[in-house]
């Protein structure tokens, strides 16, 4: 390696690169101490710094330290009972009861499953511009917790979520869940953060993020350090970096939209291909179908309507005409004789200030013997929307009808349910203006003006006008009178004509309004089959890229794609053994080389992560980085013994948790002093944020245990932007791991207690201690409404204060109430009480519970 | 056992001791000793600073540089001129953009002050003060995307998140008032990247902005949902309880630390409220900064609130103006400028006036910047409005430690490029270090493998601009 600089030369004798072998166990004085071969490591080094052990934590205390650590929540009292008493009989045989009860329950994955998520920097949007939403990432959430929960060894867990999508397609006879899992695991790099404007443009950062990841989460190497140049400490050059960066540049990933290229494209679907074919060749028969269907029935719109408006073309006889000045109104009458089908028409026209011409409209006609009568208003307020011609009361379908005055002989053909959405405001119209509306409300509406009710409304557009006409059922001698009257006094006004159409009409408007009523059905039942096509599953995960886009890339001088330089083949890190790229992306050899049992990193590295989980602090203290700037382990050969073990048992991890957790180590009281940094006493540590949220909605009992899917992301996108990024914090009572994570936006809970970077590999969170902490238990509102939740609970579980003193303490802090803290309890009951109320006392009681040390603090 | 039995006596004394006042952060003091571990410790900086603080005022969008502080006389003489495209990047492979036409300002520049600085009339109240401000002409950054430009700015990446200048700030010097967080950002909308322009990434969480939103409720979890009496009761029970479980528990530091913590919190309460309460201002102090009387919105607003931050000893503190919409990306119309400066004229000279007249001027670094600039041309030479330009844009510091009447740097003669002295974001970001007696390349962070710091690998300190 000619390359390498010397400080990188003299890193290859560095530990995490040299290969794993299991440790002997060391020797120790104190053997009775004891009862794993963790202890043994951790003796030893005690003994050599003169240091004794603390003694074992009392049941309680390490049933609730275990309780948080494999599930996130506390014990139930009936837990903590059961276990006192079975640890008083044989403290070794119950607790390694209650460990595996608790790897058991699915409450294990969504605390385990969540570290893996910190260090994956999980989050339900891309991070580019917009943040966009991504519907589909809660998948591989799921898929995560569900990992966890079935102890799918640990090296399958690597190959699925790098290679997951090979695998599947390689196995002709797998199942259609498995399929399903296997393309949802690559998720891992599909949630790759999104940059820029396009994102599909600035796709090399998002290999960066996935080459950042990759190597701090599987293998604890800064990689992406050698985008740039080679790394400065480690053996890693920059031909190495691009030799991984091609493999990823021949992997084809969801991509999320973004404001300068908004198509969601590339979604894997969730079915394997040769059944997905099958489906959307159907689909796209029944598709084509339905498009003939609606274009053939559009022609017969367009020949019934070209009718329509040739007959209404002919030469009219004007019956009247003026203008209404604003609030003023105008009335017309006339006595004439008609044949059947002949139009009479009210055509309303807008004057200079054409954006307040709501006009109101009445308008009644009856035959000389007066046996027949027709009133706009009270033929049309009740189903104003049925059809357009709308019936008279006597049963004529073509009596009334509704047009766009602007050419003659069209008709309004779009009908508004709720105009504005004001209910009751209905309105024909093409594309807003024209229209022709009711209030068929009894209640004036409140809208750009104040509509009265049972009213019949017209408003023409500002470039022509609108009409309404009568189609006459008879022929007889009839005579009509009616009204028009400006209706929103901010305008100038409307005119108006009164006009006699000769010739049959009814043919002419029912004809096209028949039409138009089979397009609007069929255009619905297109619309409705082509979304169908997303309604089948897809997952945010990735493939290969097709064979002609699968290739090496040339490596970018100084990180700058313009500036290309030699092109460098696809292939393993030096540092791991440098093959070569034989097939496709070379995912699945990538895949394989990681989590082969040869490498030195991969096993130690999860290793490390189970332990500093269990004890808040790794053997190696920077989790994301085992490089020569990292620091060194304290303890080696535990370390190497861990890791060897992991392999051992085919990489489950719950066998991991369990020769930790059934440790002398594990098992002994928080004391401070020097044997704390030996592990030889328990560190106390502060709750999560996760863990606080979930332990407040338990105690107030309103915490819901199922497992949700995605997030009520909005459908349409259009509207985000840069400048209007996406943004929301769906609230919900089911676990916190499920609340909805976005990259620009931090939840204010998650930002105030630490939670997990949603940008890059959180490989520990730095847990802080600070005021606005401090404000949030005094102040928040979720925190007071939980706090109240549990005093209610206390409140309602017995009729004495003691009883109920007791049982918040066994609740909350997992133990029995002393008598001094029942005495002091009943006294602030009584004080509180004394001045504002008992309900109030012990909302407060609860949130000074809940606001304490011991609430805080796991030991 | 037996059910607790409380006496009378004891439930009269109870009562009596709620009625009278009981004094809770003192006592936690005298009990809790010894100071702890505090991320927000005040700490000594590298060299003598000249400023303690900064006021960043961060004007949304885009503020063309040409239309406001740099004055360009060939824009007026070479209107509708047609100019070479060369590669900018805004309107490369742009549809419509093969030829551009330089376009004049609609404002005129005349000079002002002892200086005789040249200010356009968008800014008239502003051109008062420029015997005290220091213009960088000569400004240019990295990305032509308001996203992007906007987080460079902030934090000095472009594309990744990264701890904001106001974190590094804080990290570095930490705060003078316990009682309010050290990085304030008051903010009405939120900005392009989001929370990101605030985080504190990789630095610890006690650094990330605190934001503000301008109303009634500036601050949240900070207004008592129960009266003081009753609080400053629940606090006692509180502290009895955690100094029973110091006793018997492990010697945790941190258990005392949180201990502290609520009582910090407690004078929170207080101290967070009575810095936005403006009552006590007088009616020639608000309308110094336009502001009417019990108004809780507006730049205005956000400037009095900030020199009350100032005078309370808040480290870092960001007024930004609008968010990420309806801000001063004037595409469509260069006049929608007007409305905007007329905003925050008025409040930014009441700042910068009031300040002098306070004596705070002295060491408070008052910054006022923008993302990037406009460009001097557009597709047509009657085209209203100004495109994105990152090549060239001006910011001005004044105040703590900075030259008043001066100008470093300069464009081109059509304002295109900057030619003299350039100024990149990151020398601006080293300069304001600088002047808050912070080395640029020593304030760094340990993080994935290495150190990072604010600057990256470059930054200039602009010597030119120190008094």
């Amino acid at each position: 390696m000619l390359f390498l600089s010397s400080p990188v030369l003299a890193a290859e004798k560095h530990w995490s690169f040299q290969p794993l072998t299991r440790p002997v166990l060391p020797a120790v004085k104190n053997k009775a101490w004891t009862i794993s071969p963790v202890d043994f490591f951790i003796l030893q080094q005690l003994e050599a710094a003169k240091l004794q052990p603390a003694k074992r934590a009392e049941a309680v205390v390490l049933l609730r330290r275990a309780t948080f650590d494999l599930t996130g929540l506390p014990p139930t009292p009936e837990e903590v009972e059961a276990f006192v008493q079975s640890s008083a009989r044989d403290p070794q045989a119950a607790f390694k009861n209650v460990v595996d009860r608790m790897l058991a329950s699915p409450r294990y994955g969504e605390r385990w499953g969540r570290h893996w998520l910190d260090v994956v920097r999980y989050a339900d949007t891309a991070g580019e511009n917009s943040d966009m939403p991504v519907d589909d990432a809660w998948r591989y959430r799921n898929y995560v917790i569900h990992s966890f929960n079935q102890d799918m060894p640990f090296d399958q867990f690597i190959r699925e979520q790098l290679a997951g999508d090979i695998l599947a397609k390689a196995n002709p006879k797998i199942a259609p869940e498995r399929y399903s899992e296997l393309i949802t695991a690559t998720g891992y790099l599909a949630i790759s953060r999104r940059h820029g404007h396009d994102a599909k443009k600035d796709h090399y950062l998002t290999i960066e993020d996935t080459i950042d990841t990759l190597g701090k989460s599987f293998l604890g190497l800064t990689i992406a350090c050698a985008r740039c140049h080679d790394h400065k400490y480690d053996p890693i050059s920059a031909k190495d970096y691009y030799g991984l960066y091609g493999i990823f540049a021949s992997t084809r990933y969801a991509y999320p939209g973004s404001e300068g290229n908004r198509p969601i494209t590339d979604l894997v679907p969730l079915n394997p291909s040769g059944e997905l074919a099958v489906h959307i060749a159907k689909w796209k028969q029944r598709k084509t179908d339905l498009e003939r269907e609606v274009s053939a029935i559009k022609k017969e719109v367009a020949t019934h309507s070209s009718a329509f408006a040739k007959l209404a073309s002919q030469p009219r006889t004007e019956l009247g005409k003026g203008i209404v000045e604003i609030r003023n109104e105008q009335t017309f009458a006339a006595t004439l004789d008609v044949r059947t089908g002949e139009m009479l028409q009210l055509t309303i026209g807008p004057r200079a200030n054409h954006g307040a011409d709501t006009a109101i409209v009445e308008w009644q006609i009856k035959t000389a013997n007066g046996k027949l009568n027709w009133d706009i208003t009270a033929d049309n307020l009740e189903n104003f929307l049925s059809s357009n011609p709308h019936p008279d009361r006597h049963g004529n379908t073509f009596a009334w009808s509704f047009l766009d005055a602007r050419k003659p002989g069209v008709l309004l053909s779009n009908p508004i349910t709720a105009v504005d959405n004001h209910k009751g405001l209905q309105a024909w119209n093409a594309g807003s203006l024209p229209h022709a509306m009711v209030n068929s409300s009894s209640k004036p509406v409140q809208a750009w003006t104040s509509l009265p009710p049972s009213t019949f409304y017209v408003h023409p557009a500002k470039d022509g006008p609108v009409a309404v006409a009568w189609t006459s059922p008879v022929t007889d001698k009839i005579s009509l009178k009616g009204k028009v009257k400006d209706g929103h006094a901010n305008g100038d006004g409307v005119d108006w004509k009164l006009e006699h159409l000769k010739g049959d009409f009814r043919q002419a408007i029912t004809r096209p309004g028949e039409f138009t009523k089979k397009v609007a059905a069929a255009e619905a039942a297109l619309k409705e089959y082509a979304t169908s096509e997303i309604k089948n599953p897809h997952a945010y995960a990735v493939t290969e890229q097709t064979p002609a886009n699968i290739k090496n890339i040339a490596l970018h001088k100084r990180g700058d794609p313009k500036q290309p330089g030699a092109v460098v083949l696809r292939k393993n890190l030096d540092l791991l053994g440098g093959q070569p790229v034989r097939e496709g992306s070379g995912r699945l050899q990538l895949a394989d080389w990681i989590s082969g049992s040869d490498n030195p990193l991969t096993a130690r590295v999860i290793a490390n992560r189970v332990w500093l989980n269990h004890f808040g602090r790794g053997l190696v203290s920077t989790p994301n980085d085992f490089g020569t700037q990292g620091q060194p382990p304290t303890h080696p050969a535990l370390l190497d013994w861990l890791a060897a073990e992991l392999i051992n048992n085919q990489w489950s991890l719950k066998a991991l948790h369990r020769a930790i957790m059934l440790s002398a180590t594990y098992q002994t009281a928080a004391a401070e002093g020097p044997e704390q940094k030996f592990h030889g006493a328990f560190t106390p540590r502060r709750l999560s944020a996760e863990e606080l949220r979930d332990t407040l909605l338990t105690l107030s009992r309103t915490l819901d245990p199922a497992m949700p899917k995605g997030h009520p992301f909005p459908a349409k996108r259009d509207g985000l932007s840069q400048h209007n990024p996406f943004r929301a914090n769906y609230e919900h009572n089911h676990r916190s791991v499920y609340l909805m994570v976005q990259r620009i936006q931090r939840r204010p809970l998650m930002a105030i207690f630490d939670g997990a970077d949603p940008n890059a590999s959180t490989g520990q969170r730095r847990l802080s201690n600070v005021p606005t902490q401090a404000l949030y238990f005094l102040n928040n509102e979720f925190l007071h409404t939980n706090a109240a939740g549990f005093a209610k609970q206390l409140v309602a579980s017995a009729s004495d204060d003691e009883t109920r003193i007791r049982r918040a303490h066994a609740l909350a802090f997992s133990r029995t109430a002393s008598p001094s803290e029942i005495t002091e309890a009943c006294e602030f009951i009584i004080a509180y009480t004394a001045v504002a109320n008992e309900t109030k006392a012990w909302n407060a009681w609860c949130r000074i519970l809940l606001s304490s040390n011991e609430f805080m603090f796991v030991e | 056992m037996e059910p607790f039995r409380y006496n009378s006596q004891r439930r009269h004394f109870l009562q009596s001791m709620v009625a009278g006042s009981v004094i809770m952060p003192a006592l936690v003091s005298e009990l809790l000793g010894a100071e702890t571990v505090n991320p927000l410790a005040s700490h000594q900086p590298h060299h003598t600073p000249k400023a303690k603080r900064v006021i960043f005022i961060n004007l949304s969008g885009g503020v063309s540089h040409i239309d406001t502080f740099d004055h360009k006389p060939e824009l007026y003489k070479g209107h509708g001129k047609e100019i070479t495209k060369g590669d900018h990047p805004e309107i490369q492979n742009r549809p419509g953009y093969e030829r551009i036409f330089l376009k004049r300002p609609q404002w005129d520049f005349r000079p002002h002050g002892q200086c005789g600085k040249k200010v356009s009339s968008l800014f008239p109240e502003v051109a008062r003060c420029v015997d005290d401000i220091a213009f960088i002409n000569s400004m240019h950054t990295s990305h032509s995307n308001h996203y992007n430009a906007t987080l460079g700015m902030h934090t000095g990446s472009f594309t990744v998140s990264r701890p904001s200048i106001g974190a590094w700030v804080s990290y570095g010097l930490g705060t003078e008032n316990q009682n309010l967080p050290s990085f304030m950002v008051l903010a009405p909308q939120s900005p392009y990247a989001g929370g990101q322009v605030w985080g504190s990434d990789f630095l610890p969480g006690a650094h990330q902005g605190s934001r503000v939103i301008p109303g009634a409720s500036p601050v949240p979890n900070i207004r008592p949902r129960v009266p003081r009496s009753l609080q400053e009761l629940e606090l006692n029970a509180l502290r009895r309880r955690n100094q029973h479980h110091l006793k018997t528990s492990s010697a945790n530091p941190e258990l005392t630390a949180r201990m502290r913590a609520f009582e910090t919190a407690f004078g929170m309460q207080m101290a967070v409220p009575e810095a936005f309460d403006f009552k006590k201002e007088t009616d020639a102090t608000h309308a110094l900064y336009g502001l009417k009387r019990s108004q809780t919105d507006g730049f205005g607003w956000q400037c009095l609130a900030a020199r009350r931050l100032a005078e309370r000893g808040v480290r870092f503190i960001e007024l930004i103006h609008t968010g990420s919409s309806g801000n001063w990306d004037s595409h469509g119309n260069m006049m929608d400028h007007e409305r905007l400066a007329k905003q925050v004229d008025r409040p930014i000279y009441g700042l910068l006036t009031d300040l002098k007249l306070r004596g705070l001027l002295n060491d408070t670094l008052v910054v006022w910047t923008t993302e990037f600039g406009r460009t001097p041309f557009n597709n047509k030479a009657d085209a209203a409005g100004r495109e994105h330009h990152s090549w060239a844009f001006t910011t001005f510091l004044a105040g703590g430690g900075v030259k008043g009447g001066v100008t470093h740097g300069a464009t081109d003669e059509i304002g295109l490029k900057s030619v003299v002295d350039p100024v990149h974001t990151h020398d601006f970001h080293a300069t304001i270090l600088h002047l808050l007696g912070l080395d640029h390349e020593r304030l760094t962070h340990f993080h994935d493998g290495r150190d990072f710091r604010l600057t990256d690998v470059s930054g200039e300190v602009v010597k030119s601009i120190l008094a």
